[in-house]
């Protein structure tokens, strides 16, 4: 029969049969049937990829940011290769994500491993000679009969602050955080203060303007050979000299007035006196495993954290156990054929779970309020329910299972659903009662099903900040020890060292961290590993 | 059209595991070729290779003139018919259809005319509309089958397009397929490990084992002149039966030991079989088809008593047009790599190692009165007995 | 004994009874089966209702609460009006806040989906060197608690502001960008459970079809996992929706916050006088989601344990 072949020609497919045959890299550039489709959105998507690394590269090449510009250069060509070679099939659905699990994901948590060996935190946060500055600048003070200044503020055309200086003789400069360059004069205008009100270079900001940054400006300071400039108010700026002076052959700051020497600590990085006083700026440095045996050993830190963990597990156990027994609980009471509304039922129950779970945690705190809460008025009660230790434990669970019950029913009406009903009726062939049906097949049978779910359940508890943060706040606190409440999980705890106001300590905080993530992923791989979800990989 | 050339083709997978063994096969321009064998011996990596779905580790493989070997499926001009039918759930019968036709951008109104050119051959005309979900099985396998037809490609590939019908429906299909590949005369390779299927459909059958081809021929050819034990054991239906003999002199020319009894072997089977005689005093392994055995009872003439064997009847099947008895020999079972293979196929059953002897199924006229526990004596048209090498299982060549 | 066998002995035991005793005593008996069987099941779920339902009226009477304040809100309002909600919106910028969480969630949801989707296929339909690994990879990444890496997150966007002010603090970029970082996660696994329950004869057969790769993605795989796109798309969406601590931090100017940052402000501020308006907020960001909800509960309930099964 030869009409097919004749179809198969006019259609444009390689007819071998008629003719030599098209060789093969044509074949492919051509394709059978063709896709021009799918090339020009190819091409189109490309050169979107191009102009966003163009607008990505040109801020970083003003900036001299070569490490960026690197990233940002590897990136667009990794995308151009993978999407032009018809090979790496894979690579093409995954590259993009790729590249944002790693900017955003991968590179903070990176970021956090290194910082956990570190001290970083308040007064550790620069490098040594940013330490040294700071010291100085802070401790700057005007020396009787020094220079004043008329001060305008103005901003250079990167946004960066600088202060425009008219001295008494009316002599007038551009002070920066690199130093002090006069202003030649004809390219500046002076008002009758002998404040500048337009130089060349530099846009004069408003009083508005000027003290929105007001904390920026009273930090600023120009330095100068004797000491440096800093403002006083915002229209005018003094020269002060330093109280405490860094001298590099004995790696020490001198305090003038009082003559105490602070020798520079490289292990603490900190500036210490004789008497073991540290100065409070100090810089970041390494510190190795300190934070980390600080947090399982020091006794303080370590009786807290203990008893945290153990609250941490019970937390994060209690939750999926509570939500899945009342969740499975409430399927297979709405699972009777017999039953009727069951639609209107399952609407409502699963309200909970779609209502904005912020709002409804701060509702449920204000529910439990000792004084005029809900549940007490309701109930008739006088609980001090976020005031008790054991109290305010069973109300975050309370809260939690009202969150998370939805969510289990909605899964286990699916699971329910999901098991064929003949095995059911075949254990009550065999002669199973319902109870032992239930317990022997349909309860491991959704314990399959939904295992992998529960599991997950359990890691997001373990740090489920939310829960703690916005109900109890981690309290209630014992009196003698302010940092460490009641219902405190691992990640709320940590939240406060690290924003707390006692001071940030953000080295500590990112140990905790990832003393957290070995935890929470050593238990959940066991997890998978039992219900077998990993040999899926496989 | 184009005939399809497997020049010595292998697929080693990465963890060492050989599916197919220097695989030659060549498929001659609109024959219907069937592949098979035993389930696991390689045969859907085959066709799968033929399709482009698998890479071919060494050979070459052609498709008309092309080397198509590192082609995509795309670009080769096959259609494929699916075991499971892989219909897309989403798209009605129509679009399931004309979905490889839309792929390349055919005209809208040519897609609708061999759409409904398709579906009139496979008389699905009123499930056009319909998705996949609403037919029955059979019409989901006609629809699998429009899909390909449709294409009008220059090869069919099937991989056991039937086996997920029922029994009465795969004859039906059986039939449709060979008339619509008879039709349309492309050629067709057509996978399956349903022997009967082979013998029905193909114009050709190529056995496979193990990765390895065994023999390729006309149906007919097989059946008769099986090339080894395995081939002789998986064609045909009831399997043919084996047992091991000794050949022996006997009067003035040789005898086959078997069992309790003598066979006479003369005239013609000398002179089909001259290297018969170096294989005196050494064990042969025997194969018997079912109808080249007869109730003696039924015989006009007695037969002579170094023609026939003794057995006592296990089972009788009634079937009208002949009756299938089933006895047990004093022969040894044939043991060797191939009749394990075999055992393995048909589910471990125990035919040929009985302790007490192997078990043989012989069809007889439907006159014979044999019962079950008789004592009867079965006539063997020693013409038509195989013999083959125990050790290699190759047939007795010369 | 099954519960039909069960259900079978009781019906015996009434018909017999009946036999003796006469109609009151059959029907009284027929009512306590009916009781037994169906009716302990809605006095049950008339409970569970109002564990579920009870802190939601408590927030809508709250809402309507014409004193708007938290210790005068009760259960049952005692009076309505629409006081809080004139004050919400008079007052403070909720409709920006509501638009830009609704920017932001709608956004990150979508294009997450889009980027989970395409690594669910890359995983479920292709063997590649490093699938495995990079498979545990991404499921390791999540057991990190991400918001404890926020020092870095921000002094990366420090950055990230000082370069490109388009999608740094105060942009919604800024979160959508941030979010598409955790694209690759718990859902892509969820997804690659549920791609590969669809059987791979369906691409080799479009891919012998002629179909490419993209064609089959887009054609064949996603037309067939609409539902689990519908259910992971709508956590995403809820997830955003109440995600605040983040935000918090990003968003510090009152035009870009979201409805979560806005709604907090308001009653870390003032919690016992601002509650009214607080709830009423509360109330207009919850309508969507359980709208959307309602709509596609259908999916919900087949296809999370569609996906968990499979792992």
């Amino acid at each position: 029969m030869a009409s097919p072949v004749e179809h198969v020609r006019e259609s444009g497919a390689p007819a071998a049969a008629g003719g030599p045959p098209p060789p093969g890299g044509l074949m492919r550039l051509a394709g059978p049937g063709g896709r021009p489709l799918g090339l020009i959105l190819k091409l189109l998507l490309l050169a979107v990829a191009a102009a966003i690394a163009v607008w990505a590269a040109i801020p970083l090449i003003d900036a001299g940011n070569w490490i960026g510009l690197a990233i940002v250069i590897v990136a667009t060509i990794a995308i151009f290769v993978i999407y032009l070679s018809p090979r790496m099939i894979p690579a093409k659905y995954l590259v993009i994500g790729t590249l944002f699990l790693l900017g955003f994901q991968v590179a903070p948590i990176i970021y956090t491993l290194t910082t956990a060996f570190t001290n970083f935190g308040d007064g550790h946060r620069g490098s040594k000679d940013e330490a040294i500055a700071a010291i100085e600048s802070a401790s700057i003070t005007q020396a009787p009969g020094s220079e004043v200044y008329a001060l305008s503020i103005g901003t250079e055309p990167d946004g960066d602050l600088v202060f425009l200086l008219t001295d008494a003789q009316g002599a007038a400069f551009a002070g920066t955080a690199a130093g002090l360059e006069p202003l030649v004069p004809g390219t500046f205008s002076a008002g009758a203060t002998g404040k500048i009100t337009e130089a060349e270079g530099f846009t004069v900001l408003n009083v508005g303007e000027a003290s929105a940054r007001g904390a920026e400006i009273a930090e600023f300071s120009v330095p100068t050979d004797d000491g440096a400039i800093r403002s006083q108010g915002l229209s005018t700026a003094f020269e002060g000299i330093a109280g405490q002076n860094y001298q590099a052959d004995c790696d020490c700051i001198t305090d003038i007035n009082t003559g105490t020497v602070f020798t520079a600590d490289n292990d603490i990085g900190s500036f210490v006196d004789p008497n073991g006083n540290a100065l409070a700026q100090g810089w970041k440095v390494g510190v190795g495993f300190e934070n980390f045996t600080d947090a399982l050993t020091n006794p303080t830190i370590a009786g807290s954290f203990f008893k945290i963990l153990l609250w941490n597990f019970a937390f994060a156990l209690l939750v999926p156990v509570l939500t899945f027994a009342l969740g499975l609980a409430l399927a297979m009471l709405f699972n009777s054929e017999e039953l009727r509304g069951r639609r209107i039922y399952r609407s409502l129950l699963i309200l909970p779970y779609a209502m904005p779970g912020f709002a409804m945690l701060l509702v449920w705190r204000d529910m439990f309020n000792a004084d005029f809460g809900l549940i007490n008025n309701l109930f008739g009660l006088s609980v001090d329910w976020l005031g008790g230790e054991w109290t305010a434990r069973l109300a975050v669970l309370i809260i939690q299972l009202w969150m998370g019950f939805p969510y289990m029913f909605l899964v286990c009406t699916g699971a329910l659903q999901s098991i064929p009903s003949d095995l059911v009726e075949a254990a009550g062939v065999d002669g199973a009662r319902p109870g032992y049906a239930f317990r022997t097949i349909t309860f491991p049978l959704l314990l399959v099903a939904t295992g992998p779910l529960l599991i997950t359940t359990f890691a997001f508890n373990f740090n489920n900040f939310n829960a703690i943060y916005l109900t109890t706040g981690g309290g209630p606190f014992p009196a003698d020890n302010p940092t460490a409440g009641a219902t405190d999980l691992l990640i709320s705890y940590t939240y406060r060292l690290a924003f707390g106001g006692q001071g940030a300590d953000y080295g500590f905080a990112a140990a905790i961290s990832v003393l957290i993530f070995l935890i929470v992923a050593v238990i959940s791989i066991i997890g998978f590993r039992r219900t077998r979800v990993l040999e899926e990989v496989n | 059209m184009a005939t399809v050339t497997l020049d010595k083709v292998n697929k080693q997978y990465e963890n060492g595991y050989h599916a197919v063994h220097d695989l030659d096969l060549e498929i001659a321009d609109g024959e219907f070729l069937v592949l098979v064998g035993p389930s696991g011996c390689g045969k859907s990596t085959a066709l799968r290779m033929v399709a482009g779905l698998e890479d071919i580790s060494t050979g070459v493989m052609k498709i008309g003139d092309r080397v198509v070997n590192t082609l995509s499926p795309r670009e080769r001009d096959i259609a494929m018919v699916f075991q499971s039918y892989a219909l897309y759930p989403h798209m009605t019968v129509a679009e399931n259809i004309g979905y490889g036709l839309k792929i390349r951008r055919m005209d809208k109104t040519e897609i609708r005319r061999r759409v409904e050119r398709a579906a009139e051959m496979l008389e699905l005309g009123p499930m056009l509309d319909r998705k996949p979900k609403q037919l029955s099985g059979g019409q989901r396998q006609r629809v699998a089958m429009g899909r390909a037809i449709v294409r009008e490609p220059q090869v069919f590939l099937m991989d056991e397009p039937l086996s997920n019908l029922d029994a009465k429906l795969r004859v039906q299909m059986r039939a449709e397929i060979g008339q619509i590949q008879h039709d349309l005369n492309v050629t067709t390779l057509y996978v399956t490990h349903d022997q009967i299927e082979a013998m029905t459909m193909g114009d050709r059958v190529a056995v496979i084992k193990s990765g390895i081809l065994q023999q390729v021929g006309a149906p007919q050819y097989l059946y008769d002149n099986p090339a080894n034990l395995f081939v002789a054991g998986f064609i045909g239906s009831p399997p043919m039966n084996m047992g091991m003999g000794r050949i022996i002199r006997h009067g003035e020319g040789l005898g086959l030991r078997f069992g309790s009894r003598t066979l006479a072997l003369t005239g013609s089977v000398l002179t089909d079989h001259p290297s018969l005689g170096q294989w005196v005093d050494r064990p042969v392994a025997v194969g018997i088809r079912s109808e080249d055995m007869e109730d003696a009872g039924v015989l006009r003439e007695a037969a002579a008593p170094d023609s026939t064997l003794v057995a006592t009847v296990g089972l009788t099947e009634a079937l009208g047009s002949e009756i299938v008895v089933h006895f047990d020999l004093d022969v040894p079972p044939v043991e060797n790599e191939e009749t394990r293979a075999l055992a393995e196929d048909s589910g471990a059953d125990d035919t040929g190692l009985r302790s007490n002897g192997t078990r043989f199924v012989a069809s007889f006229a439907p006159r014979s009165r044999v019962r079950i526990g008789d004592q009867i004596e079965v006539v063997v048209d020693v013409a038509r007995l195989h013999f083959f090498d125990p050790d290699s299982g190759l047939t007795l060549k010369g | 004994m099954s519960t039909e066998a069960m259900l079978a002995s009781e019906l015996r035991d009434t018909s017999h009874g009946s036999g003796q005793s006469g109609h009151v005593v059959r029907l009284g008996s027929a009512r306590g089966n009916w009781f037994r069987r169906v009716g302990w099941r809605h006095v049950v779920g008339v409970i569970a209702l109002f564990f579920a339902i009870f802190p939601i009226l408590f927030v809508v009477s709250a809402a309507f609460n014409p004193q708007g304040t938290l210790s005068s809100s009760t259960l049952i309002p005692r009076d309505a009006s629409f006081a809080n909600f004139d004050t919400l919106f008079s007052e403070t910028s909720f409709w920006r806040w509501f638009a830009n969480s609704l920017l932001i969630s709608l956004l990150s949801a979508a294009l997450s989906l889009f980027i989970s989707a395409a690594a669910a296929y890359a995983f479920s339909r292709y063997r590649f060197r490093g699938r495995r690994a990079g498979m545990l990879f991404i499921l390791l990444v999540q057991m990190f608690p991400q918001f404890l890496a926020i020092v870095a997150i921000y002094l990366i966007f420090v950055e990230i502001s000082e370069l490109y002010p388009a999608i740094g603090f105060n942009t919604p970029w800024s979160l959508i960008l941030l979010f598409l970082g955790g694209a690759l996660g718990v859902n892509t696994w969820l997804m690659k459970g549920f791609f590969d329950t669809i059987p791979k004869d369906l691409d080799e057969s479009a891919k012998v079809d002629g179909a490419t790769h993209a064609q089959i993605y887009f054609g064949i795989i996603l037309p067939l996992v609409t539902p689990i796109l519908a259910i992971t798309g709508l956590l995403s969406f809820i997830s955003t929706m109440s995600e605040f601590i983040i935000s918090s931090v990003f968003l510090t100017e009152d035009s870009a916050k979201t409805a979560a940052v806005g709604l907090y402000g308001l009653i870390s501020a003032q919690r016992n006088a601002n509650f009214g308006v607080f709830a009423a907020g509360a109330l207009i960001v919850a309508i969507p989601i359980v709208v959307l909800f309602q709509f596609l509960q259908r999916y919900i309930v087949g296809g999370i344990t569609a996906g968990a099964v499979k792992g």
